[in-house]
Formats: structure tokens, C-alpha cells, sequence
């Protein structure tokens, strides 16, 4: 049994990946994708607590954590589509029509 | 016990790996697969914690369905090559 402080340490370490995807690159595709990351992570942490307390709570939770990322890409992608029709480009850095 | 944390270190090692690599690779099409490579990595963690079910939702649907979808839409935003008319 491989301890859940290693997993904890996994999943810190892809969290702030993704963070640091948010946070340096302008492709706003590039932003959906660190996302993605970063809700592995904390499901990774759901299913480690999951497997060290013996019962199925955090699983459950990692499946509607799930579902929302599917949710949110569908919808993350409605607005990509969007963008890149008024601007023709997806950097989120040329999209300034709502700075006041 | 030791074969475990073996897989384990493996296994992280290629999540970290294809992590990095989605947000540093310049193509976005390129880091779309190795994004796949990170989920896929991750349901292998599932299936180590005991978690079967889960590792098979996880590749149905994020490799199935969200990876589709963000291969879509990096397909329809590319820069339009110069037309040469045909």
C-alpha cells in the first residue's frame, strides 16, 4: 500500500502545474485544458482520502466533479467558439471590447 | 510493497511529465495529446487506489468526451493558413 502522502504530493504538484498553465499562457484553449488539470488534482485527493478512510464518500464525489468538468468544457467551448468567430484568434489578451 | 511504489513513482512521473508538457509545448493540438496522456496516467492512480469504477469513468469521460470536444475546438479556431486559391 503505496502511502496517501504521495498521492498528496502528486496531486500538489498537478495542481500547481495547472495553476501555473493559468496563469502564464494567453490560449484561452491552453486555460481550459489547466483547468482540467487542476480538477484531476483535487480528484485525485478525493479518491486518496477515499482509500485511506475504507469507504466510498470521496469516489462519490470525484464522479460529480467529473461531470462538471464535462459540463464546464461543453460550455468553457460554446465560448471559445465565440471569441475566435468576433476576434479571429482565441488569446484571451485581445478580447478587451468589455474594458471600461 | 517496494513493486508498488515502483508503479506509483512511474506512474507519477508520467503524469508530472505530460502536466508540464501540456502548458509548456508551443501547439496547442500537441498538448491536447498530451493531455491525454496525463488523464490516462491518472486513471492508472485510480485502478493502483482500489477505485475500478472510477478509472473507467475517468477514460470514458474525459478521454472520450472532454478530450473530443477540446480536439474540436482547437481544429476550428486554427489561423487561417494564406488562402491560395485552388
Amino acid at each position: 500500500m503505496v502511502p496517501p502522502q504521495y498521492y498528496l504530493v502528486l496531486a500538489a504538484a498537478v495542481f500547481c502545474i495547472g495553476v501555473a498553465g493559468v496563469l502564464t499562457r494567453r490560449n484561452a484553449l491552453l486555460f481550459l485544458m489547466s483547468v482540467e488539470l487542476m480538477l484531476n488534482a483535487a480528484n485525485i485527493n478525493l479518491v486518496a482520502f477515499s482509500y485511506y478512510w475504507g469507504n466510498v464518500t470521496g469516489q462519490t464525489f470525484s464522479l460529480f466533479t467529473m461531470a462538471l468538468a464535462a459540463a464546464e468544457v461543453a460550455v468553457g467551448i460554446g465560448i471559445i467558439l465565440v471569441l475566435y468567430r468576433n476576434f479571429k484568434d482565441v488569446d484571451v489578451a485581445k478580447a478587451t471590447t468589455m474594458r471600461w | 510493497m517496494v513493486y508498488e511504489t515502483i508503479a506509483f513513482a512511474l506512474f507519477a512521473l508520467v503524469t508530472v511529465g505530460c502536466s508540464l508538457g501540456v502548458i509548456l509545448v508551443e501547439d496547442v493540438w500537441h498538448s491536447a495529446l498530451l493531455l491525454g496522456g496525463a488523464l490516462l496516467s491518472v486513471a492508472v492512480h485510480y485502478v493502483m487506489l482500489q477505485a475500478e469504477f472510477l478509472a473507467a469513468m475517468q477514460i470514458l469521460v474525459y478521454v472520450g468526451g472532454v478530450l473530443i470536444l477540446v480536439t474540436f475546438a482547437v481544429m476550428l479556431t486554427r489561423p487561417d493558413p494564406e488562402v491560395t486559391g485552388t
